[in-house]
Order: C-alpha cells, then structure tokens, then sequence
C-alpha cells in the first residue's frame, strides 16, 4: 500500500498541492489514467466544497488529505473543521427537469457519488470527517 | 487551462487544454463573456485536450450557452474524450449542447 498525505489552508491556490499528491500517487502506483480523471474531480467537487461553504469565520483553517492505494483501490480520507455537511445527505438532483429549472449547485456532489463506489461520513469532534473508495478494475 | 483561438471561415475554434475546475473555470467565462460580446459569434470548443472537468467546468459551459443564446450566437462543442461525455451523461447535459465528434464536423454544421 502506498499512503500519501497532505494538509492544505482554506485557499483554492492550495488544490495546486492536493493535484501534486495526485499525480505523484498517479507515478507510484502506475494508476490508469481514467482513475487519475476521476480522483481529481472528486477532491476538486469536495475541497472546493469546503473552502467555499465549509466556515463561518474568515480565519485560516487546515484541512488534511490522506490518498492510499493497493491494487485493488484508491481510497481518500479528507478532515476539515469547517461547519457539520454530511454530502451523502444532500438530494440528488432531477436530471428530469428542464435545465433553467435545475438547482446547479449538487452537480459537484452528484458527480462525488456517481465517479465513486463508497462513500462515507462522520461528524465526531466537530470535525467532518469523509472516506471514499474507488475500485480499480483488474485488466484483461 | 490554456485556451486557444482559431478561426475557421466564420467559426471560431476554442481548443482547451488542461483541466478546468474551481480555480480557473472563472477564466473560460470571463473568455466566454468577451467573446459573445460581439453578437452572433459561433464558437465551437474542441475538448480533445482537455484533461478534466468538474462541476465549476459544466457551470462556465452552461453560461457560455446562455451568452450565445442571449447574443444571438452559437455555442458547440466537439472532441469530448470518453470520460468527459460520460460526466455530460451523468450530469444529464447531452441534450443540453449542441456537441459534435470531431472539429470538422463542428465547424460545418455551426458555420
């Protein structure tokens, strides 16, 4: 297994480090290029998630990242003291209405939950805490 | 993100390369809004070297798409690699553009 970790500010300009740990975990493991896609809109969705709504205050708060991967997954673990949001609680949108009637902003989510096979949440210390999981389908 | 103009006869070719997400999809609206400012503009964006594209990505296409309606223009896109058609199916925006399969096709259905 190899375990990559990283803590970045309450800053969009820090997902330059998260992308660097991608890329890096990417090289290491020799991941394919489909699940590189689907790890970097993922944790683009959620971190930008947080950044954007997660606090109440202007002050800076960290956020950790931990990436592991085997051969037979890719899993995300993400930590942030922003306020309680449990995304697997959010609706999923009506792809059924007419777009101008559609709300955009659980496109983000939507995509977390379709690109992923698990997702998880726990709220415990006044931390939000989420792992993800993504299967990596065996070749041949 | 870099973003690339071409003129094709009365077409423009927007090629995007790199990936747009929450921290430069403000920069393909900004491009977008300058260019449909002149009205009747046919703009066709070839995604071919696009690497990704997350839901702030889909937020500056579907204001692209309202600028060109608005402006009297057209907005097209083509060279959508697998994996991004598959986010336009799952985000249930297939219908919502007009997308070609490749630059030439684009370019003389839009022209």
């Amino acid at each position: 297994m190899v375990t990559l970790q990283t803590t970045i500010r309450n800053k969009i300009g820090d997902l330059d480090g998260v992308r660097d740990r991608v890329s890096a975990l990417e090289r290491a493991c020799n991941l394919p290029v489909a699940l590189v896609f689907d790890l970097n809109v993922v944790l683009d969705e959620l971190l930008s998630n947080i950044i954007h709504y997660g606090y109440s205050d202007d002050a800076m708060h960290e956020i950790h990242i931990t990436l592991s991967a085997t051969d037979a997954a890719v899993e995300i673990g993400i930590e942030d003291d922003g306020r309680a949001f449990d995304p697997l609680a959010t609706p999923e949108p009506d792809l059924t209405r007419p777009l101008a009637q559609r709300p955009i902003g659980g496109l983000g989510l939507h995509f977390v939950r379709k690109l992923m096979d698990d997702v998880k949440y726990k709220r415990e210390n006044n931390h939000n805490y989420m792992f993800l999981k993504k299967n990596i389908k065996q070749k041949g | 993100m870099e973003m690339q103009e071409i003129e094709a006869g009365r077409v423009t070719v927007m090629v995007i390369k790199g990936r747009v997400d929450s921290s430069n999809a403000i920069d393909l609206s900004n491009r977008l809004r300058v260019l449909y400012a002149s009205p009747g503009r046919l703009l066709l964006l070839d995604l071919q070297e696009l690497d990704y594209i997350t839901s702030a990505g889909f937020r500056s296409l579907l204001i692209g798409r309202r600028y060109a309606t608005s402006s009297g223009g057209a907005f097209g896109l083509c060279g959508l690699t697998a994996r991004v058609h598959e986010l336009f199916e799952m985000g249930g925006f297939i219908e919502n553009f007009s997308i070609h399969a490749t630059r030439e096709e684009g370019i003389a259905r839009l022209g």
